[in-house]
């Protein structure tokens, strides 16, 4: 044999087998069954599944992102066999499977990447439909993007011009997404996704003011348009939507909070009513909650300047019933010595069934109450002094199930009313980057120590499933751990945790979503997020997990 | 002279014109494509000039110059972040220039900066040249007369332009003569450049009054009269093609200036329009 023939050959055969590898059948287990590559949908509508020496199930495969997802029941160490039309796979269970990647997209080709004059371009919402099949992105530059999560494919596109898009909601047909636009005009809009028709719009300026950054062509600055700070589509189709504005009326002097609770009509956009009534809320709304059939909705409402007593409004949480628009009942906040005010985020969730409901403040205590009174308050993430000034761990992410009321507490810091000027704010806390998982008598069933700063919180429609965010942050990094981490809220044994997935760069605040079923995960991982005069990790992209 | 221009194919207007729209492009425009597009424009003008080497080669030295020094300028003191440090030249704590400095490095990013700088550098020297290249100075006349200038002004911004050849080489005759009676210009620490420039500054001022005379004379005695009207033995006529170009670019400039002061009007809070609010987005990411 000539040399030419030897090395024709030798290409031949690394070819042949670098082309027949991806192509072989693939299991890999996860938390609800398991991810068959290699196999496309037309040749196996029906899987048969056995486990543990059990009768075999069939089952229909779901085709996400070129791939079958499998639900099936396994245990740990079991040899599994799988078997439809053409082909067979037999593979043994592991101990823990973690998340699934089932789609990477990368959101370069997609979004706006940052230029010289922009700040960055990290998204803003990340939410699923009410059936899973779609999934809405949006950015602090604007951009909404509605992609099937099946194919990946893009079935709408919009541009916010000069705002951010900042929150959005399905309709419960999902006909409809109702987007939410932190602008000069801070409007609310409802677009058909087939057809891209505007059918209806409110500008919230009317009611919260238009003014707005003294620097309108700095987008770090935008957060002082008025803007939809959380929506909701309730049974029914109605819009839920909690406005704020928040700016500085003069760049020297004190900051100004207006909020409302909206209720529009889904269908025609008419407001069936605002709450409070007449005048806005000088407290900032920054989030609601609602039980399950959506009677009542709870608001979180913070103060960005000194408290006082006898404030007609002081901040709290305030329970609106969704039918009449009228507040049920308030629990006011106080401020904890040495602060001043009382900050409040994403503080508050409610038990499915409206009969309790989770808060937290920004000086680290945690609260559960029923029916309007305080059953249970610990402050876990409360000041400790470091240096003679009063360090709290971040309290912000909440969210509640049937049995538990999980608080996520993270990163350290000295709240700015505190905080010695010029110095950096961030200090270690002894309870920061921890899932506490409490029942709602107020006993710790679960607690998770998480190497890095917790920077998101989803749970299932169900309540079972719950993914956790942690990315790295700018001081006191345990490890540069950018991930996902799964919990059961429900499992038997009282192990939550149920495997992680992790991402290059770093996670935006808030930018994870679990379907409602709870089987898929969406997490963005955005290099832009973290500012610490480092290069940049990872790349802007979409992992979409089972 | 005007028969050559338009042998060209180049009215004075036409290049004056596109030279005008480049310069406001290359101040309003920001963006990376835009910048670019602009100085591929620039340098594609330069080209279809068909500039023989040593024009080419002009070029290319001008440009390779322009670029690498904004570029390595840049590459040093870029003070953004995020920033990757290619190169220390000097660590923080060498003496006197780190403590002073902070240190001194090569960061990737500051190169880059620099080379988009660099566009606009490239998209106005080459279209500056380009013009340069095809424009005949006497075809100026009929320009300005066309453009209604008064016939005095554009005799005389021609006639300087005309003659500015033979100044240059009246004084580089000067400046020989000065060196054989034994000037050394580099000497005395540059007080002796400062000699030679007064020194050639007489003779060659008196030259270009006593030429200034003579072709003041020479017009008079061929009937010259600037208040008269003229007529032009060959008008300037722009073509088609040169008249859809230049309003495209006049068109271009008039725009991209627009948006640009609309959105600094608005960014600086002076004036909004909510529905300018797309072009406030487009001009702050395309321009």
């Amino acid at each position: 044999m000539t040399r030419a023939a030897r090395l024709g050959m030798t290409l031949a055969l690394l070819l042949a087998g670098c082309g027949a590898e991806p192509g072989a059948p693939r299991l890999t287990f996860a938390r609800l069954g398991g991810v068959l590559e290699g196999v496309r949908l037309e040749e196996a509508k029906e899987i048969s599944v056995s486990c543990g020496g059990r009768s075999p199930r069939p089952l229909a495969p779901r085709a996400v992102g070129g791939r079958l997802l499998l639900a099936f029941r396994w245990e740990a160490g079991e040899q599994c066999a799988l078997r439809w039309g053409g082909g067979e796979l037999a593979a043994a269970a592991p101990a823990l499977a973690d998340p699934v990647a089932v789609r990477v997209t990368e959101l370069e080709s997609v979004l706006f990447q940052p230029s010289a004059h922009s700040s960055g371009n990290a998204t803003s919402f990340l939410l699923f439909s009410p059936s899973g099949k779609l999934l809405a992105l949006g950015t602090q530059r604007g951009q909404v993007r509605v992609m099937e999560v099946a194919s990946g494919r893009t079935v709408f596109e919009r541009r916010v011009a000069e705002g951010w898009a900042k929150a959005a909601a399905f309709s419960p047909d999902e006909r409809v997404l109702f987007i939410g636009e932190q602008t000069r005009e801070g409007t609310i809009r409802a677009v058909d996704l087939a057809s891209g028709r505007e059918a209806w719009r409110h500008d919230m300026s009317k009611e919260l003011g238009g003014g707005g950054p003294w620097d309108p062509g700095n987008e770090l600055a935008w957060v002082e348009f008025p803007g939809p700070y959380r929506m909701a589509a309730v049974p029914g189709g109605d819009l839920l939507v909690a406005g704020l504005h928040n700016w500085y009326p003069d760049p020297k002097g004190p900051v100004r909070q207006l909020s409302h609770l909206y209720r529009f009509d889904g269908r025609t956009g008419a407001l069936r009513w605002k709450w409070p009534g007449k005048e806005p809320a000088p407290l900032s709304l920054t989030w609601f909650a609602l039980d399950a059939e959506a009677r009542a909705a709870v608001g979180v409402l913070g103060m960005a300047t000194d408290w006082r007593p006898g404030l007609p409004m002081p901040p709290g949480l305030y329970a609106v019933d969704l039918g009449s628009g009228r507040e049920l009942w308030r629990y006011p906040f106080e401020p904890m010595p040495p602060f001043k005010s009382v900050g409040t985020w994403r503080s508050v969730a409610v038990r499915p069934d409206g009969g309790a409901v989770s808060a937290s403040t920004g000086d680290g205590r945690l609260y559960i109450l029923e029916r309007g009174r305080a059953r249970w308050i610990e402050a876990r993430g409360g000041p400790v002094r470091t240096g003679g000034f009063p360090v709290v761990a971040e309290t912000g992410l909440l969210g509640a199930t049937r049995e538990l009321a999980i608080f996520s507490l993270g990163a350290g810091y000295i709240p700015l009313q505190a905080a010695p000027p010029g110095a950096s704010t961030d200090q270690p806390h002894p309870n920061s980057n921890t899932l506490l998982f409490f029942g709602w008598d107020g006993r710790l069933r679960y607690r998770w120590a998480a190497p890095n700063r917790p920077n998101g919180l989803a749970l299932s429609a169900g309540g079972r499933w719950l993914a956790v965010a942690l990315t790295q942050t700018t001081a006191f990094r345990r490890e540069d751990v950018n991930a996902v981490a799964l919990f059961d809220t429900e499992a038997p044994d009282g192990r939550l945790y149920a495997g992680e997935y992790h991402t290059e760069g770093p996670i935006p605040y808030d930018q994870v979503a679990i379907s409602p079923d709870g089987s898929l995960v969406a997490v963005v991982e955005s290099p832009a997020a973290i500012a610490d005069g480092r290069p940049p990790r990872g790349k802007s992209r979409l992992h979409l997990l089972y | 002279m005007i028969a050559s221009s338009r042998a060209a194919g180049r009215d004075p207007r036409f290049l004056a014109g596109c030279l005008l729209a480049i310069g406001a492009l290359a101040v309003a425009l920001d963006s990376i494509p835009s910048l670019g597009a602009l100085a591929a424009a620039g340098l594609g003008w330069a080209l279809a000039a068909r500039p023989g080497w040593r024009r080419l080669l002009l070029l290319a030295a001008a440009l390779g110059l322009s670029v690498w020094s904004l570029m390595v300028s840049q590459a040093i003191f870029y003070n953004q972040l995020p920033r990757t440090a290619i190169l220390v030249l000097a660590p923080p704590d060498t003496p006197v220039i780190g403590t002073l400095t902070g240190g001194l490095a090569i960061y990737r990013e500051g190169i880059w900066h620099g080379a988009v700088q660099s566009l606009r550098l490239v998209a106005t020297l080459s279209a500056g040249l380009a013009a340069a290249w095809t424009l005949e100075p006497s075809g100026l006349l009929a320009a300005f007369a066309s453009l209604r200038l008064p016939h005095a002004l554009a005799f005389c911004a021609t006639a300087a332009i005309r003659f500015l050849p033979v100044t240059v080489e009246e004084a580089h005759v000067a400046l020989r003569a000065q060196r054989m009676r034994g000037l050394r210009i580099g000497g005395r620490g540059g007080a002796n450049a400062l000699r030679a420039l007064l020194s050639i500054a007489r003779p060659v001022l008196a030259a270009s009054i006593r030429r200034a005379e003579t072709a003041a004379l020479a017009a008079a005695s061929r009937g010259y009269d600037p208040a008269r009207r003229r007529t032009s033995l060959r008008p300037l006529r722009m073509g088609w093609g040169e008249r859809i170009v230049l309003g495209a670019a006049l068109a271009a400039a008039l725009a991209a200036v627009t948006a640009k002061v609309l959105y600094l009007l608005y960014a600086s809070g002076l004036y909004h329009h909510p529905a300018l609010a797309a072009l406030y987005t487009f001009t702050r990411e395309a321009l």
